[in-house]
């Protein structure tokens, strides 16, 4: 039976879900990106999947923006793993789900993980298949696809949208079936238009959450088909080895798809896995993106200007930092001398909003430098702890009048963003051993209207 | 099936004990390891610092931190680390994890 399509709403926008089963947990089901909440029910083995999932769980399922059955993106905004956490988030609170297991596939899973990083207190436990932490190689990561591939891969893409190019891949065992491949190619159009298709190829191309790994502290399950010919096996050894006290078990198969060859498979291990997980445990860890913000020459001007002058600019100021802060979901944690420590749930709203802050300040005459790091931090009564911070604090100590200076961690989340970087290169930042690799945000000022 | 170099109480309690007596001290400061390697043996270099490098693998025990350069990762993430005390003077060795 086909479950009802609801649609839960955040600033006018939709999101379309699906709930089936009753429990006794929640879980969150994020299969490949291509979907079509409708259609994913016609096609049997498709819908065998979720159908398994709910005889042990309530399961729930999106489309997020811009895909099947929910609103399109706007025009400023664009697909990003932080867009999609919003999109869960809109759907899990439309629910009350407050606390849900994860299953993604594929790029599904590099959200996912993202997703439990950022969110620990609601995340019971994650299960990976097929997943990676990144899809293009890199010296320190061999096992990529290369620069070539990339770019043949998303010509193919844009050229055959529709034509269900990739089915050979994801399901090889089904790849001489002219009726499946009609279904699953019109299942494709039903899922995203070509433009869509391509972005978020893109995106996933350029992600990587590598770092990310070692703030996962749920009970993880990584399960990779030896023979992926999409995301090769050596992807799932690699999160096993970084994800703190993962379990990780290989299945034979030759297709990429969670539905293609011998589902019963993966789904006896994650039957197993998920009804055995232990509930949550008190947090204090989780991953954020730090935000430093500081005067530029605050000495020379507080000397200018007298003390009353002065305190009054610093009052306007943050006046206007904690408007811009409360605009784009920041967290202030603490006023550093004329300076603040902001924490955000997603990286590239932070970065907008360090440009934003520099924009309207410098309507005040004054002019701020900003840096950026995203990793794990600890939260005690309000006040936050860890390397993060320290680091974060050490890139905005680097950055000139104006600039907005991030770490190589929060370039490699953002993907899909839009925004764009130079390269700083490589700057030894106090106390710390060799260098680390900045990027300033390249993000043109907005013309103050005074 | 994480792979990662094991820290035993003993060596917890030394890391803690150099971090805290260095110099360097820091709320984020650790032990850090870089290997160096000559002919089929490899010998590491440690320091106390303040924060890790870029791409150091960060292992942190009960308030313990160790700081492994990516070299020193690889070659210790099947091993684990233990500490004596003789003479006042602080022995790490390096053996491998027990199976599970």
């Amino acid at each position: 039976v086909q479950p009802e399509v609801h649609y839960a709403t955040r600033d006018g926008a939709a999101v379309a879900y699906q709930v089936v089963g009753e429990g006794p947990r929640d879980l969150l089901f994020l299969p490949e990106w291509v979907n079509n909440l409708e259609m994913q029910w016609q096609d049997p083995m498709l819908a065998g999947f979720p159908t398994r999932l709910s005889t042990f769980s309530r399961v729930v399922m999106l489309n997020m923006r811009g895909i099947g059955l929910s609103d399109p993106l706007s025009r400023d905004e664009s697909t990003t793993i932080e867009q999609w956490m919003d999109d869960i988030a809109t759907v899990l609170d439309a629910l009350d789900s407050r606390q849900v297991a994860l299953l993604g596939t594929g790029v599904g899973g590099s959200l996912a993980m993202v997703f439990a990083a950022t969110y620990p207190e609601r995340t019971t436990a994650l299960v990976l298949v097929n997943s990676t932490a990144r899809s293009s190689a890199a010296p320190d990561y061999p096992f990529g696809i290369n620069q070539e591939w990339r770019e043949k891969t998303q010509d193919e893409m844009s050229r055959s949208w529709g034509q269900a190019p990739i089915l050979e891949l994801q399901a090889p065992e089904m790849a001489g079936n002219a009726r499946f491949r009609d279904w699953y190619a019109r299942f494709e159009r039903y899922g995203a238009s070509p433009g869509m298709a391509l972005d978020v190829l893109r995106m996933v191309h350029d992600l990587d959450v590598r770092h990310v790994l070692s703030s996962i502290h749920c009970p993880v399950l990584v399960l990779h088909r030896c023979n992926d010919p999409i995301v090769r096996v050596e992807h799932g050894r690699y999160l096993a080895e970084h994800i703190p006290g993962a379990r990780y078990v290989e299945l034979p198969g030759e297709g990429h798809a969670f539905w293609s060859g011998d589902p019963e498979r993966l789904l006896d291990e994650i039957e197993e896995f998920l009804t055995g997980a232990p509930p949550i445990a008190a947090v204090n860890r989780l991953l954020a993106t730090v935000l430093f913000t500081d005067i530029v020459g605050s000495t020379e001007i507080a000397a200018r200007l007298g003390d009353d002058r002065w305190t009054k600019l610093l009052e306007e100021h943050r006046v206007l930092v904690r408007q811009e802060l409360d605009r784009f979901r920041g967290r202030e944690v603490d006023t550093v001398g004329d300076g603040f420590l902001a924490t955000f749930d997603g990286p590239a709203r932070a970065i907008r909003c360090a440009a934003a802050i520099r924009d309207v300040v410098h309507s005040t005459g004054l002019e701020i430098r900003a840096g950026l790091h995203t990793g794990e931090i600890e939260t005690r009564s309000g006040k936050i702890t860890g390397i993060a911070v320290h680091i974060g604090e050490r890139v905005e100590g680097e950055a000139g009048p104006g600039e907005i200076l991030v770490s190589r961690t929060v370039v490699d989340l953002v993907a899909g963003s839009g925004i764009r970087f130079v390269d700083r290169g490589s700057r030894p930042l106090r106390g710390v051993p060799g260098g680390w690799h900045l990027f300033a945000a390249d993000i043109p000022r907005a013309e103050a209207t005074p | 099936v994480s792979a990662v170099l094991a820290l035993t109480d003993s060596a917890v309690q030394a890391v803690k004990h150099i971090v805290s007596s260095s110099e360097e001290v820091s709320e984020t400061g650790g032990l850090r390891m870089v290997a160096e390697r000559a002919g089929t043996q490899a010998n590491f270099q440690l320091s106390v610092v303040p924060l890790p490098a870029e791409d150091d693998e960060v292992i942190e025990e009960e308030g313990a931190r160790v700081f492994l350069e990516p070299e020193a990762a690889s070659l210790l993430d099947d091993k684990v680390l233990d500490a004596s005390v003789e003479q006042n003077q602080v022995a790490f060795t390096i053996a491998e994890q027990a199976e599970a």
